[in-house]
């Protein structure tokens, strides 16, 4: 008993300095306070051929004041040889830790994703997970710098305002084609499918806008689409959130909901695909000047979107960037060493596209009077 | 402490089994899933799961040839000492081998993914807490499974649930199910860690009530576990797309870091998944470790019990700040491969063993 | 019956040789101030004495020493007495009863004396629960005296099947002890095994059941191993469900054993409420013990260890706040957590006049301060402050307290390794758990096997309360 008592009295002992002895090392421990919390991250290419780095910090509003002269947030750069060399100068710089754990959206600008492709710069993000995989990925054209300089002129958060810019829970429509760092990387080592990626520039009263969506062909920047081609690949893939067009003949209509078939088969030793859209839809706005029936309407909307998807097939396949993932369709048929070559054999696939719109309703209005 | 000896029903022989496949099938199985021939990844799946149905078969008709004993008695009984070694031995080596890996997987992977600094010496205090566990005996193993189990499995089973999106089914490689070069890799092999989970229970067999049926508890469990089991797989695959899932080390972590919702309170599900993951790991520990104590016992009949945990608890934990990288790791699980198969099919041997003896008894 | 009654009074009191009750008492009693001995005058067996404290008996016995005929105070006197009950003693069975308030009837030369019960008690009326106040359900409560709890529980449950096993424990002041369980619903095993702990208790003398139930057994340092309640309905309840009941003269707490963790969360009334808000009402308490654990611990990981598990608005929010708070997070925590611990106790101690400024000036006061003195970050203000609130939904004051101290632990497991710690620590708590046993039965059933074997057979209680349901036809 009385052994076991001292025992016990050791033990009580032992447990209050463990404690004491682990705080010691505070290995991961650092407080919120002492970060800097990344928002943005961006990565552009000099003309030197040198990778520069641009980081936003949003500021915290503290009882003791906001730093940086009234602004809510600080953007730093840094030149390096690659973007993990600049962010390690970056580290020399700051006063506080640089934490990328929180990063929303990050940036590279056109330069960088036409001559070095975009992998290549951001392969540690995957490997040391310093940065969420599920950051928004995006293009800039032109100068970085006013981009992370500006103030946000619509007033959010800095940094946030870039994800809510693409997301369908805020201001996302299908044009932007929200994308996220994992279907980069993910497109990167699947040969079959090319990665779109939006495409950036200034705007004059907010932070950026849409200039339209980049097509890639092995991991470099091969054109891009515009904003109303990219609805043709939210109509093929699927991802498609309501949206408006207007016919040649002047009436508007909101497309509400699409279902697309694809087929993909073998025709002579090429990829033969076919694709049949169906496509719900509601009047918006009928034209005054040439009054249509729905089914007159229905059939311009067809013959429109045909026409359109045909200049995007035209567009992609000349560069060989099967954005649309008609090669996973493949993966059965083409066998596995063949995989490589989708590229080229993209580039002589015959595409069709067949449209099948149907109105469903005419709004509160009547169509004809 | 507890000597009495408790009847685990049924349910909770599934629940500790349930335990076992969440622990061992995170860490290593997606990766070596992946990288098998073929390209088919439910066949080797699913011939693992029959595999294993069948070794848990044979290995409950061991232990219904005497009622009431553990493992290594059964086998004392049937084949005496000579055999007794032949089963406890590799069985020691085995089972030291799988904990120090398994808790050095885990440990890797945090240290990967969330705490980058943090020792690992730190990082492995799984064990000693596992061996409190153990030493509890296996009644406090089977309460402390049904609380783990409670909380680990429908958070495990929710987030995989979570990882349903952004799914693209264009994605998968062909379902063809005539490719059978899978049994040719040494991937395949190496993936049968996943289901020997029937080994770690070889102590607490004598608590069934009913030895001969304990196999089916375990294929339930593992019937139940197959989805999520699958989870661990597709998910990534349909959503990366093969290249990038094979380029991965846990492609199953890293389809988690990517998922995002608006509604989702917690942003890193990393994190919430191995922590939850580190629950069942610590189960998992605390019935091998309690197993490696009986085998010792078996073989050392002297040795105290209390010594005989201490021990093993020491001794795993140093084993384990031993293994010098992840690479080892992989290598390890695959050179252990014969061992492990050596042990599932030594069973059917006692079986034949005994009824050749039975034979002979009435002949004579 | 009087008449067989009177003879066997009678010899009671014959005087025997050598024997000397009177003089026993008077030196077992030396030094009281408030023994008196009184002589009520001659019987046939020699002079009547009648000893008593004063302090501890009512008024029945002054019928004796006042009413004095003549003489002759003999067989009509004490048939005048047949109404209150009465017990024959000798000599230690009289020194027990007098300090239990009896009045001892004896001559100068008897042996054994007639202990008449008059004893007059000090206690409180049957009131409110105190400590487990419910809305809905029988309102009133043990109290202090053994005999009332007793015959309180014996109104509720009007079976002979209810058992009651007595004991006394402690060798200095002896106190009544007693054990209930139903028979064929209470397992024997456990019955026996309780009595048996009872006999191996050696102790002074015990205030109060808190007491006795460590000293009934269970290596538990931190847990409580059984429901105390003062709830007559309760305890009938226990009972019903198969469980033994333990009672202690003094102490208005009975002891419901064994306990296992869920039963500390389980209110009385809840069996009086409709299933879905009892469910929800058990949900919630269960939600607050999760909070209350863990909310410290897992604020002080997502601001300094695993920031990306929340949002990056919350984290800059929670940056802002503690912008020019010099201490490190997890100090910074266990600074608040002690101060709010601090005024809790305060708030429980002082008397009810004080305890609500005490609380005005802490809570107000020295909150909106030390907010204001950059000491702590207002974001942490608020999470301790739920932690304190949610403590007080548990429904078990010991429970409550155990929590008290395991937040510091949760707390520190969460300040070295983040979520992980934590998840470490709950770990540690059902592992610990998982090994504790009360009285025989797991601490955690019914997860898991249940029980321990008493005789060779398994634990038959726990069967549960049987719903009580429309017969049918």
């Amino acid at each position: 008993m009385n052994g076991r008592s001292k025992l016990m009295r050791w033990l009580t002992i032992l447990g209050m300095i463990l404690p004491l002895v682990l705080l010691q090392g505070c290995w991961d421990i650092r407080d919120i306070d002492n970060r800097m919390l990344v928002a943005a991250l961006g990565i552009s290419m000099e003309e030197d051929k040198s990778v520069k780095v641009w980081v936003r910090f949003p500021l915290p509003h503290s009882q003791l004041g906001v730093g940086s002269g009234g602004k809510d947030f600080l953007t730093a750069s840094q030149r390096g040889k690659t973007a993990t060399d600049a962010l390690d100068q970056l580290r020399a710089r700051m006063p506080k830790f640089l934490d990328l754990s929180q990063t929303r959206a990050v940036f590279v600008n056109r330069a960088m994703a036409e001559a070095k492709g975009i992998y290549g710069c951001l392969d540690f993000v995957v490997r040391d997970r310093m940065m969420p995989i599920n950051a928004i990925f995006a293009l800039i054209e032109g100068d970085m710098e006013p981009l992370f300089q500006r103030p946000n002129p619509s007033g959010e958060l800095s940094g946030i305002y870039t994800r809510l810019f693409f997301e369908q829970y805020a201001g996302g429509t299908p044009q932007k084609n929200k994308v996220s760092l994992w279907e980069v990387f993910s497109r990167h080592y699947n040969p079959l499918q090319q990665s779109l990626v939006p495409l950036l520039t200034m705007d004059e009263s907010f932070q950026f806008k849409l200039k339209g969506n980049a097509y890639f062909t092995d991991d470099r920047m091969a054109g891009w689409l515009t904003p109303e081609e990219t609805l043709i690949y939210e109509l093929v893939t699927g991802r498609l959130s309501p949206f408006e067009i207007e016919t040649a003949a002047g009436a508007n209509v909101k497309v509400e909901a699409s279902t697309a078939h694809i087929s993909a088969g073998w025709k002579s030793g090429k990829p033969d695909i076919r694709i049949r859209i169906r496509v719900m839809m509601k009047l918006m706005d009928t034209s005054k000047a040439s009054p249509m029936s729905s089914r007159e309407i229905e059939e311009e909307v067809n013959k429109l979107l045909e026409k359109r998807a045909v200049s995007v097939f035209a567009k992609t396949q000349a560069k060989g960037s099967d954005v649309f993932g008609f090669g996973n369709r493949y993966r059965s048929s083409l066998p596995a060493g063949r995989y490589e070559a989708w590229g080229a054999l993209y580039k002589q696939a015959s595409i069709t596209l067949k449209v099948e719109s149907n109105m469903r309703n005419v709004g509160l209005k009547l169509l004809r009077e | 402490m507890n000597e009495a000896k408790l009847p685990l029903s049924d349910g909770q022989y599934f629940i500790l089994q349930l335990a076992v496949f969440g622990a061992t099938s995170y860490f290593l199985y997606p990766y070596l899933i992946l990288h098998t021939d073929g390209g088919s990844y439910w066949m080797p799946m699913v011939t693992g799961l029959i595999a294993g149905i069948v070794g848990a078969r044979l290995f409950s008709g061991m232990m219904a040839q005497h009622p009431g004993l553990d493992a290594f008695a059964v086998v004392k009984r049937v084949l005496g000492w000579p055999g007794l070694l032949l089963f406890a031995l590799p069985y020691s080596w085995y089972a030291w081998r799988a904990m120090t890996m398994i808790a050095r997987a885990h440990a890797e992977i945090v240290s990967m993914t969330i705490l980058h600094t943090t020792p690992l010496w730190l990082l492995h205090c799984t064990i000693p807490i596992a061996t409190l566990l153990a030493a509890g005996g296996v009644a406090s193993i089977g309460r402390a499974a049904a609380v783990f189990v409670m909380v680990g499995i429908p958070l495990t089973v929710g987030i995989t649930l979570l990882g349903l999106s952004n799914l693209d089914f264009t994605l998968h490689e062909p379902w063809r199910a005539t490719d059978i070069s899978y049994l040719g890799s040494k991937t395949f092999y190496t993936s049968s860690f996943v289901w020997v989970g029937f080994l770690y229970l070889s102590s607490c067999g004598d608590h069934s009530r009913s030895p001969g049926t304990l196999w089916k508890p375990y294929a339930a469990a593992a019937l139940c576990f197959l989805p999520v089991l699958a989870g661990a797989i597709y998910l990534p695959v349909l959503t990366f797309g093969v290249g990038f899932a094979k380029a991965l080390t846990f492609p199953f972590l890293s389809k988690l870091d990517s998922i995002s919702h608006y509604w989702l309170v917690i942003e890193n599900l990393t994190a919430v998944f191995l922590s939850v993951v580190i629950l069942l790991v610590i189960l998992t520990l605390s019935l091998m470790l309690h197993s490696l104590a009986a085998a010792l016992r078996a073989l050392l009949p002297f040795l105290p019990l209390r010594f005989a945990y201490a021990a093993v608890g020491a001794g795993t934990y140093v084993s384990a700040l031993l293994i010098p990288s992840w690479g080892w790791i992989e290598k390890g699980i695959w050179t252990d491969t014969p061992v492990r198969i050596y042990l599932v099919l030594f069973p059917s041997a006692v079986w034949l063993w005994s009824r050749l003896a039975g034979r002979r008894r009435q002949r004579a | 019956m009087s008449g067989h009654r009177k003879r066997t009074l009678w010899h009671a009191l014959q005087p025997v040789p050598g024997a000397e009750l009177l003089a026993g008492l008077r030196s077992s009693f030396d030094g009281l101030a408030d023994f008196e001995a009184v002589c009520l005058g001659e019987s046939a067996c020699g002079e009547l004495y009648l000893c008593y404290l004063s302090t501890l008996v009512g008024s029945e016995h002054l019928l004796f020493s006042l009413d004095r005929s003549g003489e002759e105070a003999d067989a009509s006197l004490i048939e005048r007495y047949v109404g209150t009950k009465f017990a024959e003693g000798d000599l230690p069975a009289c020194v027990e009863a007098l300090c239990r308030g009896s009045t001892v009837l004896c001559t100068s030369a008897s042996a054994s004396g007639i202990v008449l019960e008059t004893a007059d008690w000090k206690q409180r009326n049957v009131g409110q629960p105190l400590t487990e106040n419910v809305i809905q359900g029988p309102m009133y409560a043990f109290n202090e005296s053994y005999r009332t709890n007793v015959a309180l529980l014996r109104q509720r449950m009007r079976t002979p099947k209810l058992k009651l096993w007595e004991t006394t424990i402690g060798r200095e002041t002896a106190v009544r002890a007693g054990v209930f369980y139903m028979q064929d619903l209470a397992d024997p095993g456990l019955v026996n095994r309780v009595k048996e702990r009872f006999a191996r208790i050696d102790a002074d003398g015990i205030q109060d059941t808190g007491q006795l139930l460590r000293l009934l057994g269970g290596k538990s340092l931190l847990f409580p191993l059984a429901v105390t309640t003062e709830r007559p309905d309760r305890v009938a309840a226990a009972l019903l469900g198969g469980k033994i009941a333990i009672m202690l003269d003094g102490t208005p707490l009975a002891i419901v054993a064994p306990g296992a963790f869920a039963d500390f969360w389980e209110a009385a009334e809840d069996r009086n409420l409709m299933p879905f808000i009892a469910l929800f009402l058990r949900a919630l308490r269960f939600m607050a013990l999760i909070t209350n654990l863990f909310l410290p611990g897992f604020y002080v990981a997502i601001t300094s260890v695993n920031i990306d598990v929340n949002r990056l608005e919350i984290s800059l929010a929670a940056a802002g706040s503690r912008e020019g708070v010099p201490y490190p997070v997890l100090v910074e925590a266990l600074l608040i957590l002690f101060l709010l611990d601090c005024i809790v106790e305060a708030g429980v101690r002082l008397p009810r006049t004080i305890g609500a400024t005490v609380t005005m000036v802490g809570g107000v006061v020295l909150g909106q301060a030390i907010i204001q003195a950059n000491i702590v970050s207002n974001l942490l203000v608020i999470v301790a402050a739920t932690t304190a609130l949610t403590n007080f939904i548990v429904v078990d004051y010991q429970m409550g307290l155990v929590l008290r101290v395991l937040k510091y632990f949760v707390l520190l497991g969460a300040g070295v390794l983040g979520i992980l710690g934590i998840v470490l620590c709950f770990a540690i708590l059902v592992v610990f758990l998982s090994r504790l046993e009360s009285f025989g039965v797991s601490y955690l059933s019914p997860a898991g096997p249940r029980a321990r074997v008493y005789t060779n057979e398994r634990l038959s209680w726990f069967k549960g309360l049987k719903q009580p349901k429309e017969r049918n036809g």
